[in-house]
């Protein structure tokens, strides 16, 4: 593609208005740092600050939403080669934003990228009503492909061969499930004295007739069982893990017994997923203002990176769960950026707590949420608990919350009641809070404790960790 | 911190984990009543397992634990969102920018945003030279924090220029808090802190304490504190001998200056028809009132060679005021500097003489001197270059007369790398005519050779980056005048560039 500038007018002769109707989603410009965050590593956060310069972007431009706001930002990068590189983002694709450059570096996004995005942080990069031929096609492919998604997904979708599909699929588990009982029993019949002699086969064996089965979710736990590092706590926890396998096998079993919500829950956990199409034709609806609580990164078993990024329902009270993937060497793109709120429809899993973005939604700064006491977030985890068993971690949103010391470092609320803190971010809620009373959202895990997310400053400001 | 165990686990658990330790092919389990009976022993034990672990978990019960004391909110504020952004730049990719950056904020009155704290003071941990400023723009907050986290201790050390001396600090607290305590104190009333210092001299067991304490003196010297310091003479740590001394040496009027008077005319030898007409002797070693005015250490017994007795006596020579020379040959700097011209060593201590006094007379005499002044320490090669000496004659010297005295130096002076390195020496502020002129330099094709010398020009190029004035990026044309070297010059504009936003956003 060459990148000469259409002259104004131009996309009305494709067939397309200069506003693309396509706009679902109006976003503010955004904080450099909310740039950054995208960048999958620290070395395409250097290389693209080398790019970020004006004088490196000769042709650049916004194309504006309907509502306001930007809907794509485009611009055209000087490099070493004669040709340059034409890279642009499209901010409101409904599902967070896409992009696209012409470089051949496999990062996602690339320096280009997100050096276009600084310089439109900055407010470098102002609306052109021209803009050159490439950027207008690949907003018209965009725009295309989610009008076919949108009108073409539900008729893809038969109820009947695709209650088949999940009976064949189920079955299929089932078998390696069956396996997986057998296989405990004979553990713990022969006893775990031995454990800690026995080589990574011994696991990986059993974790691999489960992923033969279909029943990834089972086989990750499975290899998550051995305990390394000579931790004197090890039979403790091996034993845990092996009762909750056993939960999960018994439960499965059992599935046609179980009320549907618990049978999803069931069919998730064993690893039985269903596809995000599945889940906006389909799912159950709730329309709310979703309060971003925050995210936490971590990697699954076979390396990807994945994003949980917690949202809380303003009118329902509802928590949802927004899970991202991506390959090691890329940031996980979620939908929602935290530090926002976003006005809308979720479609619900099965499972009632993992939620998919459907449709247009409308972004806003986060507001304080008011908060709970640590008994009562205490209590709303027991109650997920009831429902999904395996749920390790939890959002929890606390009012007046104060750090606090016994030994370790807390959390705690204003009954007194506390919760022992995570230590990665220890000294940033120390030195925002200066030890005084303020709303933190955090995410709870029992074994490693509250993981700070999001928390408000002396002066009302929201600050995400 | 360690993993947070559930400890307030049932009892039967310890007995579920010995069972499958063992095996139940061993060992059997009895259910308990109410749950379901299994045939197989290892089900059933699985099912308490889990029964059991899904309590625990659904049974979390809350702790308690101290809420710390809080911190007051800093009253100044936060610096905006594109000057937290710089920081962040600053701290990735310039960090030889954040003492100007931190100096900016300070000057501004505002702060740094508190959740940039842990990262600034972790760099001040590592790097002694950062802490004056991290402290200064972190504030009361960053202190607090250093209250949790011993290796941040030095910033509590850190006088600031809004401390109040609070008594108890300076009767109950830590060394940190005491010395703030006396630095708050001396400057609101300098005679008042003097008392104190005096009073608690004698009963300060710890040598680096001394040390620390006597640093407050330095803010408002006055020849009252002379006595003290001149107590100090006799301490016992040889550290706190040479503050005592650098201090007291700044006191023209001290008795202990008409001591060095004394002693440095009693050892000036003038004899005019000899190959030196003046002369230093060499100190008697067993004065020990001289030893002891000068904080030298009695020399052990044995045959010593010249070189070392000069060495003493040159103590001598640079202590002593400088009127001492003056008064005695009746004539003004320049012409003592021309009555020694036979006698090199003697010349050189007495330059550092003029540096450690910091006289701005006598500097104007050194620096306009034919062999010794500026144009000539200028061309001196990079090895040779005397930075403090540079430094420190300049900074006697108003900031415009320093940049004149440079610019006229400056021309004479042929390579680039020689220039940068002189420029870099003298750690001054450039005026418009010196950006102007240095600027020439970088830019006169007659000045470059083909092809450019690169070393050489990347070492100018470094100074301008470093002492210019990035208001004056407009003397930089924006193409690079030659093809060897853009690279170097972009990165030169850039430098200047990001400053000078640096300046803009924290004006």
């Amino acid at each position: 593609m060459v990148g000469t500038s259409a002259p104004p007018g131009a996309p009305e002769a494709l067939g397309l208005s200069p506003v693309l109707p396509s706009v679902l989603f109006v976003s503010d410009r955004w904080s450099t740092d909310e740039v950054w965050a995208l960048a999958p590593d620290p070395s395409s956060r250097k290389a693209a600050l080398k790019v970020a310069k004006i004088g490196s972007w000769p042709e650049r431009g916004t194309i504006p939403a309907e509502g306001g706001g930007d809907s794509a930002v485009w611009g055209e990068c000087k490099g070493s080669g004669a040709k340059p590189y034409l890279a642009a983002v499209h901010l409101d694709g409904g599902r967070g934003p896409a992009y696209k450059c012409s470089c051949p570096s496999r990062k996602i996004p690339c320096k280009h990228v997100l050096a276009l995005l600084v310089l439109w942080a900055q407010d470098s990069v102002s609306e052109r009503e021209d803009r050159p031929e490439w950027v207008t096609k690949w907003l018209f492919g965009r725009q295309a492909r989610a009008e076919r998604a949108a009108t073409g997904a539900p008729a893809a979708v038969d109820p009947e061969k695709a209650a088949a599909t999940l009976r064949a699929r189920e079955e299929s588990v089932g078998r390696g499930v069956e396996e997986l009982r057998v296989w405990l029993h004979d553990q713990v019949d022969a006893g775990l004295a031995e454990v800690p002699r026995l080589g990574y086969e011994h696991w990986d064996r059993m974790a691999k007739r489960l992923v033969d089965a279909k029943a990834a979710g089972a086989a990750t736990l499975v290899t998550q069982l051995p305990q390394r590092g000579g931790d004197d706590h090890w039979p403790d926890l091996l034993l845990e893990r092996l009762a909750m396998l056993h939960l999960l096998v018994d439960g499965y079993l059992a599935r046609d017994e179980v009320d549907e919500r618990t049978r999803a829950v069931l069919r998730s956990r064993v690893g039985i997923s269903i596809r995000s199409e599945e889940v906006l034709a389909s799912g159950e609806r709730v329309r709310d203002t979703w309060r971003v609580l925050g995210h936490r990164d971590g990697l699954t078993p076979d390396g990807m990176r994945v994003r949980r990024t917690w949202l809380r329902g303003i009118d329902t009270g509802r928590p949802a769960l927004s899970l991202t993937y991506a390959q090691p060497s890329q940031t996980p793109q979620s939908p929602f950026r935290s530090g926002t709120e976003v006005e809308g429809e979720l479609a619900f899993h099965p499972d009632g707590r993992r939620a998919v973005r459907a449709g247009r939604m409308t972004e806003r700064p986060l507001s304080r949420p008011a908060g709970e006491t640590i008994a009562q977030a205490l209590d709303t985890y027991a109650e997920a608990l009831a429902i999904d068993p395996w749920l390790d971690t939890w959002p929890v949103v606390l009012a007046d919350a104060v750090p606090a010391r016994d030994g370790g470092w807390y959390l705690a609320d204003r009954d007194g009641a506390a919760l022992p803190l995570e230590p990665g971010d220890l000294w940033r809620l120390l030195a925002i809070t200066g030890g005084g009373p303020t709303t933190v959202i955090a995410e709870w895990s029992p074994r490693t404790g509250l993981a700070p997310m999001t928390l408000w400053d002396d002066e009302g400001k929201a600050i995400t960790l | 911190m360690t993993p947070h165990e559930p400890t307030d686990r049932a009892p039967q658990w310890e007995r579920l984990v010995s069972t499958a330790l063992v095996g139940t092919a061993r060992r059997t389990i009895t259910t308990p009543p109410g749950l379901p009976e299994r045939t197989e022993s290892a089900a059933a034990l699985l099912d308490l397992a889990a029964l059991d672990t899904v309590r625990t978990r659904a049974g979390y019960t809350e702790h308690t634990a101290t809420p710390i004391a809080s911190d007051e909110p800093d009253p100044r504020p936060e610096v905006g969102e594109a000057a937290t952004h710089r920081l962040d730049l600053v701290l990735d990719h310039r960090s030889e920018l954040l003492p100007e950056w931190l100096g900016l904020v300070v000057r501004s009155g505002r702060r740094v945003p508190h959740s940039r704290l842990p990262d600034l003071l972790e760099r001040a941990a590592r790097d002694s030279v950062l802490r004056p400023a991290v402290a200064a723009a972190t504030g009361t907050r960053a202190t607090w924090l250093a209250g949790f986290n011993k290796a941040w201790a030095f910033v509590t050390a850190e006088p600031l220029p809004g401390d109040v001396f609070v008594d108890e600090d300076w009767e109950k607290g830590t060394f940190g808090q005491r010395r703030r305590a006396l630095f708050a104190l001396r400057a609101q009333n300098p005679a008042k802190a003097h008392e104190l210092l005096a009073k608690t001299w004698p009963h300060e067991r710890k040598g680096e304490v001394r040390r620390g304490l006597l640093d407050a003196l330095e803010p408002h010297l006055e020849v009252e504190d002379a006595p003290l310091l001149d107590t100090a003479l006799d301490d016992r740590n040889a550290n706190v001998r040479g503050r005592a001394l650098a201090l007291i040496t700044r006191l023209s009027d001290s008795a202990h200056a008409h001591r060095l008077r004394a002693h440095l005319r009693e050892h000036l030898r003038v004899a005019p028809d000899a190959p030196r007409p003046i002369g230093v002797d060499y100190l008697d070693t067993t004065r020990a009132d001289l030893l002891r005015d000068l904080a030298l250490a009695t020399p052990e017994q044995g045959v010593r060679p010249d070189i070392e007795r000069w060495e003493r006596t040159k103590v001598l020579v640079v202590h002593a005021p400088l009127d001492v020379w003056t008064d005695r040959f009746d004539t003004d700097p320049a012409g003592v500097l021309d009555l020694v011209e036979d006698h090199p060593e003697l010349r050189d201590a007495l330059v550092e003489s003029v540096c450690l006094h910091q006289d701005a007379e006598w500097a104007r005499a050194v620096l306009d001197h034919a062999e010794l002044g500026l144009p000539h320490m200028f061309q001196a090669s990079v090895h040779k270059l005397n930075r403090p000496r540079i430094r420190s004659l300049l900074a006697t010297l108003p900031p415009a007369e320093r940049c004149e005295r440079m610019l006229a130096a400056l021309e004479q002076v042929k390579k680039h790398r020689t220039l940068g390195h002189a420029l870099m020496a003298a750690e001054t502020p450039w005026t418009r005519e010196l950006s102007e002129a240095v600027i020439g330099r970088l830019l006169d094709p007659l000045d470059l050779t083909v092809p450019v010398n690169v070393p050489d020009h990347r070492a100018l190029a470094e100074a301008i980056t470093a002492y210019m004035p990035p208001e004056h990026l407009d003397l930089l044309p924006e193409q690079p005048p030659y093809e060897e070297e853009a690279h170097t010059y972009l990165r030169l504009r850039d430098a200047l560039r990001f400053r000078l936003d640096m300046h803009k956003e924290l004006s």
